[in-house]
């Protein structure tokens, strides 16, 4: 299979995983980012490791995430068992509370209990070259879920804490070069795949015949052109995920919604949150002008949690100050249901157990778990829902940065929790409208399925909206 | 009188409240500073909590029912715990208004009466440390021990909780004050009984002097265990603003919590 070569060079070892620390993005990438947000980083060695330390003392002070989650916490451990990244791996530090410790020893050096009681207080003593890649691996290979700062009981976020410090690393040259590929490729091509505006119009075609076969209907799409609602499909979605893309297409041409693809923006994605806040700001703002550009009035984000974690959070009150409103593709579903505006057949999907699993993006920062059941209610004869539901839903593995080829073998293992849950309830079938999951599970499915000797299935919901939808 | 009484319960009481004022205002003031949000923006940890009134129960509920410690997946003896030992705190620090307030201002004002008070203070202040003290066993238990949970899929994850690994002096420290208060507070409270009944009014004369701030340490010269309680109180009071004791004011200003998120609106 396709990471076999990976799993012989990196086997996973229980209790100690620092050998899946990411590839690192070369100088020449990592330059070329840091001109797009105007920074300049430190060269030196001491200079990295003065700045490393100088950073996170300033977002200790500013930050209200990163005050907070190092004063408040109490060391209780709540958020171990929480953990994808510890229940999987049993190494405690890569675990909210064990990463959070790599950081406040850093931090506590600096104060007064930390000088006169070093360790004793958790103060680290050398901070140097080799300690923050130590940093950066665990910093990594964290999932960004946010399951931990749901178990905490003060709410505090490892995950922010995480995406800062992952920027500061990033200030100082130390980026993971899957995120920051992907990063460069959208700021230069408007889609993580970099993806040609023909290629966008080509297989917008092809969809459209497959379309026209499969369900009668013969589709005009916009492209670029002035709409009611703007698009935004993931890139995955073009070539990997093309039922979902044929969802979006059938279901916007039989709700009668007026709007448009943009070759600038074949993307609904923003790897910025797992970078750097500056490109998060960058890339989102790259969406808020095309929008103003195509003048519309709505934003229609594809299936994808972390970029709905972007969007509701960043670009939706950016896009408001312009008067444009941003919803997910499910809350137009659900209003279309409601409205009876669309015919639904769940027989089309057929007598296959079903299995809802809410993104980690959505159920937690994304206020959206019920649309997606409300649909499925309408478009699925057979699913059933995780215990771990919602808020506690199992991160898909891949995310946060986690799609890179060389942690599969210990992502793999990640995802033994959501599918576990699946095979525990007879699900044959796994929906996960988001795109990096349908990635990831891409990437471990046929492992596990190997593993388990089971045949289980996946998808997005779109897809079954596809199938359902009587036009 | 040997002035270092005089200096450590006549004086240091006032510069213990002082530095607690002063302190949790300061670490208060700091994180209300502290503006910047993780990736400009702040995401909540509660699903569909976007407006003020779901806001405030949601800090409530967590401050004073825990309820986000119980449940699958998780180490139960962090809630019985936590439950016990800050409820049974809480009601005993209620109880420590009626040793500041003397007893003939207690019936005068409130009417209670010299005997309903000490059975008050006996039962109810007793019940109170108990509870606390029990809670506070478990919570030292658990960080000495470690605790294992197990997740329940198609294999069972037995997840490690190794708590001597995560904790350090600080740590340490504000469990052994509070289990040297708690233990002494408590004998102190089971020794009141109906044949020494004075024995309130001997703590409140020395706290209601240091109220009216006219301090006489004159009432607890002879209450040695006394002295050692309020000692370790004072310590821990001054200690609270600058340590992690400060979690309970967190509640209020942590952004995943306090603040709602946003809404969207479907046209």
């Amino acid at each position: 299979m396709s990471f076999d070569r990976v799993f012989k060079e990196r086997p996973f070892k229980w209790g100690n995983v620092s050998n899946f620390m990411h590839f690192m993005a070369d100088e020449k990438l990592v330059s070329r980012l840091h001109e797009k947000i105007g920074h300049k980083q430190p060269m030196t060695d001491e200079e990295k490791v003065r700045y490393f330390k100088q950073r996170l003392l300033e977002e200790y002070e500013n930050n209200k995430n990163v005050k907070m989650a190092v004063d408040v916490c109490v060391h209780c451990g709540l958020c171990l068992p929480a953990c994808p990244t510890y229940i999987a791996s049993g190494d405690p530090y890569n675990s909210p509370v064990g990463r959070a410790d790599l950081i406040r020893a850093v931090i506590k050096s600096e104060k007064i209990s930390g000088k006169l009681f070093g360790k004793a207080v958790g103060a680290v003593k050398k901070i140097d070259m080799e300690y923050l890649k130590k940093v950066y691996t665990y910093y990594w290979l964290c999932l960004i879920c946010r399951r931990c700062g749901y178990a905490c009981p003060f709410g505090v976020d490892q995950a922010d804490v995480t995406r800062t410090v992952r920027a500061i690393l990033y200030e100082i040259g130390m980026a993971s070069r899957f995120t920051a590929l992907t990063v460069d490729a959208h700021w230069k091509s408007g889609n993580n795949m970099n993806l040609t505006p023909g290629a966008v119009k080509s297989i917008i075609d092809f969809v459209v015949k497959e379309i026209k076969q499969e369900k009668g209907v013969e589709l005009k799409v916009k492209i670029d052109e002035p709409a009611y609602a703007l698009l935004l499909p993931s890139s995955a979605d073009y070539f990997m995920n093309m039922e979902t893309l044929k969802g979006y297409l059938l279901f916007l041409y039989a709700a009668g919604i007026d709007y448009t693809l943009s070759t600038k923006a074949a993307e609904t994605a923003n790897f910025g949150l797992f970078l750097h806040p500056k490109h998060l700001q960058g890339l989102a703002e790259k969406y808020v002008s095309i929008a103003r550009e195509l003048g519309v009035k709505l934003v229609i984000a594809g299936e994808c949690g972390h970029a709905w974690r972007a969007h509701k959070n960043y670009t939706l009150p950016r896009l408001r100050e312009y008067g444009i409103e941003l919803v997910h593709i499910h809350h137009l579903v659900v209003k279309a249901i409601k409205e009876g505006k669309i015919k639904l057949n769940p027989e089309a999907n057929g007598d296959i157990v079903y299995m809802y699993q809410d993104p980690c993006q959505y159920a937690r920062g994304g206020d959206l778990t019920e649309e997606p059941r409300f649909i499925l209610n309408h478009v699925a004869k057979k699913w059933v829902d995780p215990e771990h539901n919602r808020s506690w839903t199992w991160c898909c593995g891949g995310q946060g940065g986690n799609l890179t080829d060389e942690v599969v073998p210990l992502v793999a293992q990640y995802a033994r929790l959501w599918y576990e849950e699946a095979l525990k309830a007879g699900a044959q079938w796994v929906i996960r409208p988001c795109s990096i999951c349908k990635a990831q599970l891409s990437h471990v499915v046929p492992y596990l399925n190997k593993w388990y000797n089971k045949e289980l299935k996946y998808s997005g919901l779109m897809d079954l909206v596809y199938r359902a939808l009587v036009v | 009188m040997n002035p270092l009484y005089i200096a450590l319960y006549g004086y240091l009481p006032y510069i213990v409240v002082l530095i607690f004022v002063v302190g949790v205002i300061y670490r208060i003031v700091m994180w209300v500073n502290a503006k910047g949000l993780v990736g400009l923006y702040n995401a909540n940890v509660c699903l569909y909590r976007d407006g003020w009134g779901t806001t405030t129960i949601e800090v409530l509920k967590r401050i004073f029912i825990f309820y986000t410690l119980p449940g699958r997946d998780k180490d139960q003896s962090l809630f019985i715990g936590s439950f016990l030992f800050h409820w049974g705190i809480w009601i005993a620090l209620i109880g420590h208004l009626g040793i500041i307030i003397p007893g003939k201002y207690l019936e005068s004002w409130f009417g209670l009466s010299p005997s309903l008070h000490h059975a008050i203070a006996l039962y109810v202040g007793g019940t109170a440390g108990t509870i606390a003290l029990v809670g506070l066993l478990i919570l030292i238990i658990r960080r000495i021990t470690g605790r294992t949970v197990t997740i329940k899929l198609v294999n069972e994850y037995k997840v490690r909780i190794p708590l001597t690994m995560l904790s350090f002096l600080d740590d340490y420290f504000a469990v052994a004050i509070l289990l040297a208060i708690i233990v002494l507070g408590l004998s102190q409270t089971l020794g009141i009984t109906p044949t020494n009944p004075m024995y309130i009014d001997e703590i409140s004369n020395w706290m209601w002097s240091l109220v009216t701030f006219h301090p006489n340490v004159s009432t607890i010269v002879a209450d040695p265990l006394l002295q050692v309680h309020a000692l370790l109180a004072m310590i821990f009071i001054a200690y609270f603003p600058w340590s992690k004791m400060m979690h309970p004011f967190s509640f209020l200003f942590m952004p995943t919590i306090a603040r709602p998120a946003i809404k969207v609106k479907s046209p």
